[in-house]
């Protein structure tokens, strides 16, 4: 899960809050701020991806327009989340927490608890995992055949590495401008920088190139550090 | 000119209904008689209103009695049909890049189509006519209506075609407009223009601009084309393809079908802009309406029409209807490019779907079962994902030949063209390939 900075509510030229008609009037600063990716699986879904409310709309209306309560989702986390209300300390949160400092990304597995997190974290960490359905492959009990988030992330594995092989071969400049418009142009920020994980060139960039990277969760050297305000 | 909008009241099937489009391609989906057709022919007599001011051969498109909607009512043992006028086709649009709104309506059995809510489109035709008339380079709109009626005259007249095929003279511009808003489309005509301009090319010795730009559009929608022309001295089109030419008659329906709707818009931008040259096909605004677009095409060329027209003709508007799944996943999600769902009037969103999810979610079919190639998919991932969570019980030899059988399986339902690139390449330098199957 990349920990993403949405900023400040959008300004008119005056300096005040750009109110919206509807939530989804939101999107597309949504997606100039944080890119067209779910902000929980990472996919990328190039425009065809829906504002989603931390806190749901139906138990929290007053929510419904206000844009600190806006991430992006696709379908399937969206429908999985569904319209249960949620305790924000509950759970972890892309906009809140460095969630780098979470999860783990292994070859082509779902996202997966980091075996040096906090005893007292974990609860929190499977909470958030379960929120969504970030570990539901074919063989997970409540695993349905329309969830293709395992397939596209596999997809993306497969090409990062390869990725992987060819900067290997072949360490320009150009080629890593290529693989970062690659890697932007497919999304799974995380598999990427677990990919390039030995590559600290490559994960500044990875962190400059997707629109929105918290950038406060990191130290010089690319190194997670704890996010101001997060619980991790 | 373009569509943004169109409002329909008591036409055909709708009572009243409003329809947002998209700049590029709007492509509608539904049951059938949920209501495809008429929309075209409704846009149709919103694009026909162009013609209130453009002489002849344009003409413009009115609503006609049977477009009226019945209202059926029951009497305990009968039924009777009442039809409900006022008939109302309103439209917001852009002509030659201004806005502006134009209305429609038939009011009564005996009335004609009103045309005193449509004076702005017919100002704005008129100007355009008059800067025609002057020779100036004004820039006419392409319009054309390409029903599913389109191949069987096609056949009809190539079979009857004994006599040779005539040359053109010298016309208006406005010759481009002739039967345009005629869902049957004219193959004599096309053959005629191909044949004149082929000869004028001849006699001058030098490319012809106009009919090259027209080669160049129909080859970019043939897969395997790499000649078209007219050999003058066969009396045929002829389609050259990697091993044989083939006269245009001889084609297969999808060809034959392909070919002349994309040559129909070609032919009709540089007829309707012929100092546009080489350009006539990308530079020509307009729109252009297309029932059931994936009539008689393999379901490989299906996924690629909707790309190849938006690429060939990148200022023209598109309204196509389909039942075909392979032409819904096919859509690009970019600006402009929207899908009407008539059974369910809320977007959905299709890039990223599976043709069976389009079936299954959008389309609404339940699929009885899935493929066996998918049954094992799944079994295969689930193995994978089984193991991949306990890297002891595993070899890695053991976890990659798992992984290999996975990625083999599932290469069919990623939508994902380059990564599919990726995993041939990779199969076939490990040796792999064909293994799986």
């Amino acid at each position: 899960m990349r920990p993403v900075n949405r900023g400040e509510w959008p300004k008119d030229v005056d300096g005040h809050n750009i109110p919206f008609a509807d939530y989804s009037d939101a999107r597309d600063d949504l997606i100039r701020r944080i890119g067209d990716y779910c902000s929980y699986c990472e996919v990328c879904l190039h425009g065809s991806i829906a504002v989603e409310h931390v806190r749901p709309k139906k138990p929290q209306p007053a929510l419904e327009r206000e844009w600190t309560n806006f991430l992006l989702a696709c379908d399937n986390c969206n429908s999985t989340k569904s319209n249960k209300d949620v305790d924000l300390a509950h759970y972890f949160w892309p906009d809140r927490d460095n969630t780098v400092r979470v999860f783990d990304y292994d070859l082509d597995q779902p996202p997966r608890i980091k075996t040096g997190l906090d005893p007292v974290l974990r609860p929190i960490a499977e909470r958030t995992i379960a929120l969504t359905g970030l570990d539901r492959v074919p063989g997970h009990p409540s695993y349905s055949i329309r969830d293709r988030r395992y397939l596209k992330r596999k997809e993306v594995w497969g090409v990062a590495l390869i990725a992987r092989g060819n900067l290997k071969q072949n360490d320009t400049p150009q080629m890593r401008d290529s693989i970062l418009h690659t890697a932007v142009s497919r999304g799974f920020w995380s598999v990427w920088l677990q990919v390039f994980h030995d590559d600290e060139e490559m994960r500044s960039s990875l962190i400059k190139w997707f629109p929105g990277t918290a950038t406060d969760c990191f130290d010089g050297n690319t190194r997670p550090i704890p996010r101001l305000g997060g619980l991790v | 000119m373009k569509i943004h909008q169109i409002k329909l009241k008591n036409f055909h099937c709708f009572e009243d209904r409003e329809f947002s489009f998209g700049s590029r391609f709007n492509l509608i989906i539904g049951d059938n008689a949920t209501g495809k057709t008429t929309l075209l022919d409704a846009l149709s007599v919103g694009l026909g209103s162009l013609f209130l001011g453009f002489p002849e051969p344009a003409s413009p498109r009115n609503i006609t009695s049977d477009e009226v909607r019945l209202a059926t009512y029951h009497h305990g043992d009968s039924w009777t049909v009442e039809p409900q006028y006022p008939t109302q086709v309103d439209c917001s649009g852009e002509v030659d890049g201004r806005q502006g709104t134009w209305h429609r309506a038939l009011t009564s059995k005996d009335g004609r189509t009103t045309r005193q809510d449509a004076d702005w489109i017919r100002a704005e035709a008129s100007r355009l006519s008059e800067a025609v008339k002057q020779g100036q380079p004004a820039i006419l709109p392409v319009i054309s209506y390409y029903g599913t009626g389109r191949l069987w005259v096609q056949l009809r007249q190539t079979k009857t075609k004994a006599s040779k095929v005539d040359t053109l003279k010298p016309d208006t511009r406005f010759v481009g407009y002739l039967d345009c808003l005629n869902p049957a489309s004219d193959v004599k005509r096309l053959l005629e223009w191909f044949k004149t301009q082929e000869i004028s090319a001849l006699q001058q010795g030098t490319l012809n601009s106009t009919l090259e730009a027209a080669r160049q559009a129909i080859l970019s929608c043939i897969p395997g084309g790499s000649h078209v022309g007219f050999d003058v001295s066969r009396d045929e089109l002829m389609i050259r393809f990697a091993e044989r030419s083939l006269p245009f008659s001889f084609l297969s329906d999808g060809y034959r079908n392909m070919v002349a709707m994309v040559a129909d818009i070609a032919v009709r931008c540089a007829t309707l802009n012929p100092y546009l040259k080489a350009k006539s096909s990308q530079e020509t605004p307009g729109v252009v309406l297309i029932d059931e677009i994936d009539l008689h095409l393999h379901p490989r060329w299906q996924r690629r029409v909707v790309d190849d027209l938006l690429r060939t003709f990148p200022k023209i508007q598109f309204f196509g209807t389909t039942h075909s799944p392979f032409v819904i996943q096919s859509l690009p999600p970019i600006e402009g490019v929207q899908l009407l769902n008539l059974d369910d009037e809320h977007a959905e969103e299709f890039a990223n779907k599976s043709v069976e999810d389009i079936s299954e979610e959008i389309q609404g079919i339940e699929l009885p079962q899935r493929s066996k190639r998918f049954k094992d998919m799944m079994k295969a991932a689930e193995e994978y994902f089984a193991i991949l969570g306990k890297a002891e019980q595993a070899t890695p030899a053991e976890r990659d030949a798992m992984k290999a059988r996975l990625d083999a399986l599932s290469m069919p339902y990623s939508d994902d063209p380059a990564y599919q690139a990726f995993l041939k390449m990779q199969r076939t330098s490990a040796g792999l390939d064909g293994e799986v199957q």
